[in-house]
């Protein structure tokens, strides 16, 4: 039969073992370069904004320039190849097209409980799956681990009562 | 009972060792230096000097390979006297003499290769245009036997990739079709699995990576995420699943760029494209392509890998980041790339472009280096410490600070932390680094003093880049100025 301290140091380790299971370390050049910004719309939602390809941020090389840079070996080539892909753009497309969100501006980073500043989580279920996510946890193991640790305490529970009467 | 007991609590401690070790083997972290164009030794080393273990070069297919095919010759013979590989033979050295592992990617065609003609607005890029999987296999096959480390000598190379950005008009066509649906994905898809079987006919062990894919989409470029899911032959961008057709897609590594329009954390606007916030969305995807079987490598979950990451810094481009501020997104972009799951990280580029009069935004400006007369004229940048020696420290909770970092030898040992106070850097704690030279901790330190100050780190006399506990916005900014 267990003993009541048996059983108290039997939940310590469960808990331990669920905690632990959280500790665990996080697991852990046509626009050219305007293409590694994303058209994103200013704050009227207009989309002149930031890297909008049909801002201002297009480039010309006039034809010497252009000679130049051919004659300048595969560097200067590459820096050609490149102005030359920047410009004016057709209309986005359904691939990609932004979904007229606004820009980055707004996102205050936010402090978590572990320090770490993470993306804001939609709701409860979403913030409790990404804990379990980011603990390198399975969830269905984080599942059977609670399980286990509810029915030994029920367990020394109903032991406790036994014992009393 | 007590034997049950026992058995359970033996069971339930396995079960978490076995979870902080799966994820612990999943959660190294190696750098490296994408697109190293120039070819001498002391390029190479500093590749090295940057704490980096890999470097990212260009094989441009065009130029070994004859310009136009001879009507007698063998494409899977590397020694085929058509074949030119002297420049290339030339960087693998120094990569490998420099204790390098080089990363090649095949890049351009020869004209005879491509099936269509090449977009005549990229007239000097001339990207590929639906090249034959055949033939860039048979280049991938001569490639990878070449450097088979029993060839006249020449080390051995283990990872592959074939092109670049194929999401990209600029790097790769065509796009779409003429109602405007992508095209590119299937067509990727076909190069990729025959590039793969030919790569990895010659060494099993090779690896091979799929191309690394632009952040954004519009008129000319497919989004990342849509890409992807064509590529890999899913659908459903919430909840990733297989679509009804029949597809493999063969590789080892998924590859992505995630250019960032504003800061470390920045998020894209767009629902498919994936900037540095957005890692998470293409981990689900490989994670669903991954079980639904659609992937067919040597992993059992495809790792991801960021093979081009980057900012300009203002010094010398005037729309560049500021230096103090690129100082911190550095290391934070590293440690944010880490935590979304990726274990490889490679910054673009070592030296800043020519300017050669161009408008800024038109050249990249995103260094480890200024850019001097010669290589040796070159001048390391305020950044080079922080891609070094990554470290960050956010506030925990309201009396304790979290620190995670990679000390710049990539190896165990104990790592101290320091916190600026009353003029002076004063030790607050000791974090024993994994075998890797990753470390992170929570430091408790007094109550309320955890939102404020800079912390930095110390490992074998070198210190990191102070690293302010202060909250920062993300701000808009343009990966290249």
């Amino acid at each position: 039969m267990l003993s009541l301290s048996a059983n108290k140091i039997l939940i310590a380790l469960l808990m331990c073992a669920a905690f632990g299971a959280f500790a665990a370390p996080a697991a852990s050049a046509s626009s050219a370069l305007d293409q590694y910004v994303e058209e994103i719309p200013d704050t009227t939602g207009d989309g002149a904004g930031l890297g909008n390809s049909k801002g201002n941020n297009t480039v010309k090389v006039d034809k010497k320039q252009a000679e130049i840079l051919a004659a300048a070996g595969e560097d200067g080539q590459i820096l050609l190849a490149i102005a030359n892909a920047t410009g004016p753009s057709d209309p986005p497309s359904g691939a990609g097209a932004s979904s007229g969100e606004p820009g980055g501006s707004d996102q205050m980073e936010a402090g978590t409980a572990n320090g770490q500043i993470a993306e804001r989580p939609s709701g409860l279920g979403e913030s409790f799956s990404a804990a379990v996510s980011a603990s390198g946890f399975s969830f269905p193991l984080f599942l059977v681990v609670v399980a286990i640790a509810l029915a030994m305490g029920a367990i020394a529970w109903l032991r406790r009562q036994d014992s009393a009467t | 009972l007590r034997r049950l007991a026992a058995i359970l609590v033996s069971l339930i401690s396995i079960l978490a060792g076995w979870g902080t070790i799966a994820n612990s083997a999943s959660a190294g972290l190696i750098t490296g230096v994408s697109y190293v164009s120039e070819n001498d030794p002391t390029t190479f080393n500093r590749v090295s000097a940057a704490g980096a273990s890999m470097v990212h070069g260009w094989v441009r297919w065009h130029l070994i390979a004859p310009e136009t095919e001879p009507d007698s010759w063998n494409p899977r013979d590397p020694e085929d006297p058509n074949y030119d590989w002297a420049a290339l033979d030339t960087w693998v050295n120094n990569a490998t003499s420099a204790g390098l592992k080089p990363l090649l990617q095949v890049y351009y065609a020869p004209e005879w290769a491509n099936r269509c003609p090449s977009n005549p607005k990229y007239p000097v890029t001339k990207p590929p245009c639906d090249p034959d999987p055949r033939k860039l296999a048979d280049f991938g096959f001569a490639l990878a036997k070449r450097y088979d480390g029993n060839t006249l000598g020449l080390p051995k190379v283990s990872y592959f990739q074939p092109q670049n950005e194929p999401n990209l008009a600029v790097f790769f066509g065509p796009q779409f079709n003429s109602k405007g649906q992508p095209v590119s994905p299937g067509i990727y898809r076909s190069l990729l699995n025959r590039f793969y079987d030919a790569v990895k006919s010659v060494d099993p062990n090779n690896k091979v990576l799929s191309a690394g894919l632009a952040p954004n989409g519009n008129s000319s470029a497919v989004a990342p995420l849509q890409f992807a899911r064509k590529l890999l032959c899913m659908t459903g961008r919430a909840n990733p699943r297989p679509t009804a057709a029949k597809c493999t897609v063969k590789l080892d590594i998924f590859d992505m760029h995630p250019y960032s329009s504003g800061g470390p954390t920045h998020k894209a606007s767009g629902a498919d494209n994936v900037q540095i916030g957005d890692l998470g969305k293409l981990k689900k995807l490989l994670a669903a392509a991954d079980k639904a079987g659609r992937i067919k490598g040597d992993y059992k979950r495809t790792p991801l890998w960021v093979t081009e990451m980057s900012w300009d810094s203002k010094g010398p481009d005037p729309g560049g980041v500021p230096m103090n501020l690129l100082k911190r997104w550095t290391s934070e972009a590293i440690y944010r790339t880490w935590k979304a799951g990726v274990g490889r990280f490679f910054w673009y580029s070592l030296r800043d472009q020519a300017h050669n009069g161009l408008p800024w935004n038109a050249t990249a400006q995103s260094g480890l280096y200024f850019r001097g007369e010669t290589v040796e004229g070159d001048r390391a940048k305020p950044i080079l410490q922080a891609f070094r020696f990554p470290f960050v420290s956010f506030p925990s909770g309201k009396k304790a600070i979290f620190v995670w970092g990679r000390n710049p030898q990539s190896k165990g040992g104990w790592v101290t932390v320091q916190r600026y106070r009353n003029g002076r850097w004063q030790k607050i704690g000791m974090v024993k680094a994994d075998s890797g030279g990753l470390f992170r901790r929570h430091i408790r330190i007094k109550r309320g003093s955890n939102r404020a100050g800079t912390v930095r780190a110390v490992f074998h006399q070198e210190v990191s880049v102070p690293f302010s506990l202060k909250r920062f916005r993300d701000r808009p900014a343009r990966p290249f100025g």
